[in-house]
């Protein structure tokens, strides 16, 4: 059932986004902490994959640095065709602007800013108008319409990651990297997130990497990548939540609570 | 708890020394306020101890009362007979007796006049080798023949006149060729704080500077070694006994020739203190402000030591301690600044009064005690209700992340505000009905703290209002500063009411000197008939040969001398003009009201319709007046006339003036050309009547419009100089409430990074947010100078001021210097925010 970890070389490919041998150190000398130890995945259009792995595993950081929120200490990591690690800040705004888009654990949403506000926040942001019909069916698939001159404060936790997802959807981006989406919701809500994340997979083709330490979060992607000290250390396709206990429980990784 | 304070503080370094420099600001101010004064105080003392070295006793005559020197000459004393001088000259234990001989010489050298500034130009009598004698020859010899001078050594310097040099002396009645046989030094100094002095030989002094030729101004004697000042005092006072004359020690001589000097440096350090209290006002808000939110963001550590069991007390103590703590270190920093304010302060009045030659700085005890107890004091108080919300934290906010402070209600808030601003309106008007000073300044101080505690009310229709505007410029950027600018009200309010304060004022300045100068305009265009005014600089006296040396000019119809005093109505000291008896009708344009003012006889006044109306009387009627020099005298009313700003309340002819004053010089000397002449010609015939007295100025009614109005912008300048300082401490206000709002929100700014906000929109919109700040401060600040602007012109109406004028472009100017203040506070906050990690910024808590 467990395959080889697939080392991949390619200098093209048709990946949405994939890293190389990227390395990730913080601290020298004796605080030195070897985050990501030349890591290589790749992941492909329209697909949902989930990254998993304990606390201090560098499943956060691989995250990080696919989105070009973190740089690499070495190696490369491809957005498309685009060289992230070459980039300075600017070019970085606009790739996180207008060809990803993020969901976090929480603090999601600019308390300011209505729903619909925060939704449209990358586009205004960019001074481009929305396709209509494209917003319209990012609101309807999240199912808030009547909640949209709401502020944060007076949506549930639940509604704010919808509207989150709705935000890193709206400028229809090349990968959604979900940081965690879950974390704070009680299980049915998580449950109704994870089911809004897999149908924009199946009905728009969009291409999501989502962090996650829960087994039935990662029940909902096409495949799960597990890492333990800065290396992937297993892959499973198609999984299940049972699978993914069983497998985190042969790696000895303790099923934690932990955040 | 004194660690845990100390360690507070120290961590918070930045943001506190930040809110120090607010309070450090008004310290200095005070403390160079007072380091200054002192110092003042000491070279006055200094200046006329030296000058009355080796005197031991001073007679001179008595004045029936003091009169302000803002109504003329302040002295008006008899002189003191020969007869006297040889009767105490023999009295036991007198040395030396001289007669000193003082008055008004104006020095001309090679067509320009040696003046130093606005100084006296003081005559006086080079009273011979006696202990008494303060002038020192440093060269050439004493003067002896009736055209021969000295003069003192800055003057000399400053026109450099040499011994033998000519000169031509102008005196009361007349002017003459002259020598200068010596240059002396008055005391240790090169010059009497900055007067140019001319000293003739004592029978010329009496003749030209008193007019006569047997009486003195003063008499000065020494005592023989042994004998004290005291008792030297008792002996004289016994043998002069009956004789209208004051009896002084060298010390209380001193002590009132400095006095008359100090009170009238008095009002500008008045004046000095005042500002520096608004600055340790405004300071009041940044401070409240800063441990306010300091308080906020630390909720979670606060419920921390309370769970661990920490006591309210102690919470509270904690943080007043840390406001403690920053108001020593402020204090010792503002008292160290107040120095260099003081040594600035110096130099600038050394170089406006050139030639004072001042001790070195003054710095007492008292000014130690005062700067550190406002340093203090001021801290904590503000600090004390932030410290008190401190204490208040549930120990269970240890464990939530959402917990938010109580805070008492706005609705409370607002009804305080909305009494405050009636009591305060209230106060106002009934103060500028009645003229009371303290009602106006109170409801003036009230009304400020009632627009503070009403801000966050205001802060929504006005921030929002403004704000409209953003987003449609300025995009996402603009969208959210305005709310961000909306989202705590109070904070807003606190760091805009800062700002208001300094505009406020600056605006209630403005208008009124705008105010002032229209109604100035309107009056001398009312009252002056005159075609060309004569004066001397800063309203020095010009001598009485200058009037009829005018008088005779071909072309000119009239001529008005006007000469002031105080003269005592009842029991309150009023200013009386003397004015050429039967001119004044022609220079100033007054309506009569009842009787004749075209010729003022010997012994009667003229008055003002306020004047008769207050006490009743009509033409004919007896005014009972008392003159400090002749005492108790009787006038009788010959003309009511309406009122008249530069004719005042009471008017006299110069033959009763004369016969009532000393002085025999004149402030303004007002012509009217004749009808069929030539003003070009007339103009021109003055310009050479008045070229042996190069120190005067001719003007027209146009330029003399102008001038008034440049004076009173000096003022103007001046004051909004002072204020500056208030708007500094605001500007550092913003920036410490910006950079602490941009610290509180590093997540969110994380987040808009994030998700894609470039780090030039982050700048934008921190900038924008203060923009929007500043204005609205400023926009608060100029609707509130304008109605305490109005209600000040109000106050003056009885002073002539009839015309509110709103000097629109400065006002407008005002707002746009709010926004300057916005866009150069923002500049570090926005840089801090625009270079936050995006990682570290979304994972921060």
């Amino acid at each position: 059932m467990t395959e080889a970890v697939k080392i991949l070389d390619l200098p093209t490919s048709d990946a949405a986004a994939r890293a190389e041998h990227v390395t990730k150190i913080y601290g020298e000398g004796g605080t030195r902490v070897v985050a990501l130890d030349a890591v290589s995945a790749e992941f492909g259009r329209g697909k949902f994959t989930a990254i998993m792995g304990p606390s201090g595993s560098g499943k956060s950081t691989l995250m990080h640095c696919l989105a070009g929120l973190d740089s690499v200490s070495d190696g490369r990591v491809f957005l498309g065709d685009t060289d992230l690690t070459g980039l300075d800040d600017k070019a970085l705004t606009n790739v996180r602007r207008d060809r990803v888009g993020f969901v976090f654990q929480s603090f999601n949403l600019v308390p300011t800013l209505t729903a619909l506000e925060n939704i449209r926040l990358p586009l205004d942001l960019a001074g481009r108008d929305p396709d209509p019909g494209w917003l319209d069916t990012v609101i309807d698939t999240i199912g808030l319409r009547d909640r949209l001159g709401h502020r944060p404060t007076e949506l549930s936790g639940g509604q704010q990651q919808r509207v989150a997802c709705a935000r890193a959807m709206v400028s229809r981006p090349e990968v959604i990297f979900a940081d965690e989406p879950t974390g704070n919701l009680d299980s049915r809500s998580s449950a109704e997130l994870l089911a809004f994340l897999r149908r924009s997979v199946d009905q728009t083709g969009q291409t999501i990497v989502m962090v996650t330490h829960d087994p039935a979060a990662a029940s909902y992607a096409d495949r799960a990548l597990f890492l333990a000290d800065g290396r992937i250390v297993e892959e499973l396709d198609n999984p299940t939540a049972e699978r993914v206990l069983d497998l985190m429980k042969r790696l000895d990784v303790p099923t934690p609570t932990e955040t | 708890m004194l660690r845990l304070a100390l360690k507070g503080a120290l961590a918070r370094r930045l943001r506190l020394a930040l809110t120090a420099a607010s309070i450090v600001i008004g310290v200095a101010f005070v403390s160079g306020t007072l380091v200054l004064t002192d110092t003042l105080n000491a070279t006055f003392d200094n200046i006329f101890g030296d000058a009355a070295k080796g005197v031991s006793v001073v007679v001179r005559g008595q004045q029936a009362f003091a009169g302000s020197s803002e109504n003329g000459p302040a002295d008006e004393r008899a002189l003191v007979p020969e007869a006297m001088l040889q009767k105490v000259s023999h009295v036991p234990g007198v040395a030396s007796a001289s007669g000193v001989a003082d008055g008004y010489a104006q020095l001309v050298y090679k067509g320009k006049a040696v003046v130093n500034g606005g100084a006296p130009n003081l005559g006086t009598a080079w009273v011979g080798d006696v202990p008494a004698n303060p002038l020192h020859l440093v060269r050439g010899r004493a003067p002896v023949a009736a055209d021969e001078v000295v003069i003192d050594e800055k003057s000399a310097a400053k026109f450099h006149i040499a011994v033998d040099g000519p000169v031509q002396v102008v005196v009361s009645g007349r002017t003459f060729a002259g020598k200068v046989v010596g240059i002396v030094r008055f005391g240790s100094n090169s010059a009497l704080a900055g007067a140019t002095v001319t000293a003739f030989a004592p029978a010329t002094a009496q003749r030209l500077l008193l007019g006569t030729h047997d009486e003195w101004t003063t008499v000065q004697l020494s005592a023989q070694p042994g004998v004290s000042q005291e008792t030297l005092q008792q002996r004289v006072r016994t043998s002069l006994s009956g004789e209208h004359l004051q009896v002084l020690t060298e010390k209380q001589y001193v002590q009132d020739q400095a006095d008359n000097v100090k009170s009238q440096f008095k009002f500008f350090n008045v004046l000095l203190l005042v500002f520096a209290f608004i600055s340790v006002f405004v300071a009041v808000f940044i401070i409240f402000n800063t441990f306010t939110v300091l308080v906020a963001q630390r909720t979670r550590e606060l419920a921390l030591l309370r769970a661990l069991g920490a006591s309210r007390r102690q919470m509270l103590s904690s943080v007043v301690l840390e406001a403690g703590i920053v108001g020593v270190v402020a204090g010792v920093t503002g008292l160290g600044l107040g120095v260099l304010v003081a040594l600035g302060l110096r130099a600038l009045i050394s170089s406006l009064a050139d030639g004072l030659e001042t001790v070195a700085l003054q710095v007492q005890m008292r000014t130690l005690i005062v700067g550190m107890l406002v340093a203090v004091l001021v801290t904590v108080t503000a600090a004390v209700v932030p410290a008190f919300r401190a204490s208040r934290v549930p120990p269970v906010a240890a464990m939530r992340d959402d917990f938010v402070l109580p805070t008492a209600s706005l609705r409370r808030r607002n009804r305080i505000g909305f009494a405050l601003l009636i009591i305060g309106g209230v106060l106002l008007a009934s103060g500028v009905r009645d003229g009371s000073a303290l009602r106006i300044g109170l409801g003036a101080l009230s009304m400020f703290r009632a627009v503070t505690a009403l801000s966050p009310l205001l802060s929504r229709p006005i921030v929002g209002g403004v704000g409209r505007a953003l987003p449609r410029f300025w995009g996402t950027p603009g969208r959210l500063a305005r709310e961000n600018a909306l989202r705590n009200p109070r904070r807003t309010a606190a760091t805009a009411s800062a700002l208001m304060i300094g505009v406020a004022l600056t605006t209630t300045m403005s208008v009124m000197a705008a105010s002032i100068t229209t109604s100035a305009n309107a009056a001398i265009d009312d009252s002056v008939g005159a075609d060309f005014i004569i004066t001397a600089n800063n309203f020095a006296p010009v001598s009485d040969s200058v009037a009829s040396a005018v008088a005779s000019v071909p072309g000119v119809g009239a001529v008005t001398s006007f000469r002031f005093g105080s003269m005592k109505v009842g029991n309150s000291v009023k200013q009386v003009q003397g004015v050429t008896d039967d001119t004044v009708a022609d220079t100033l344009r007054l309506k009569v009201a009842s009787g004749d003012v075209r010729s003022i006889v010997p012994g009667s006044v003229l008055v003002s319709q306020d004047a008769a109306d207050s006490h009743h009387w009509h033409v004919g009627s007896p005014v009972h007046v008392t003159f400090a020099l002749t005492r108790a005298q009787t006038l009788t009313i010959a003309g009511i006339y309406e009122k008249n700003p530069i004719a005042g309340d009471y008017m006299i002819g110069l033959s009763t003036y004369d016969a009532n004053f000393r002085n025999r010089l004149d402030v303004v000397v007002a012509v009217k050309a004749a009808e069929s002449a030539n003003l070009g010609e007339v103009r021109a015939g003055l310009a050479r009547a008045l070229k042996p007295t190069p120190s005067l100025q001719l003007r027209d009614q146009t330029e003399f419009k102008q001038d008034q109005k440049r004076q009173i912008n000096q003022v103007l300048i001046f004051v909004l100089a002072l204020l500056l300082l208030s708007l500094v401490i605001a500007w550092l206000g913003i920036v410490n409430t910006l950079a602490l709002s941009v610290f509180e929100r590093t997540r969110e700014i994380g987040l808009l990074r994030a998700v894609g906000m470039a780090t030039r929109q982050v700048r934008r919109m921190i900038r924008l947010e203060a923009v929007v700040i500043a204005l609205f401060g400023a926009l608060l600040g100029v609707l509130l100078g304008l109605g305490y602007g109005a209600a000040l012109v109000q106050a003056l109406h009885s002073q002539g001021v009839d015309t509110t004028s709103i000097p629109v472009l400065q006002l407008v100017g005002y707002l746009v210097i709010g926004v300057l203040a916005g866009i150069t506070a923002a500049w570090w906050p926005a840089r801090r925010a625009s270079r936050l990690d995006v990682l570290q910024a979304i994972a921060s808590e």
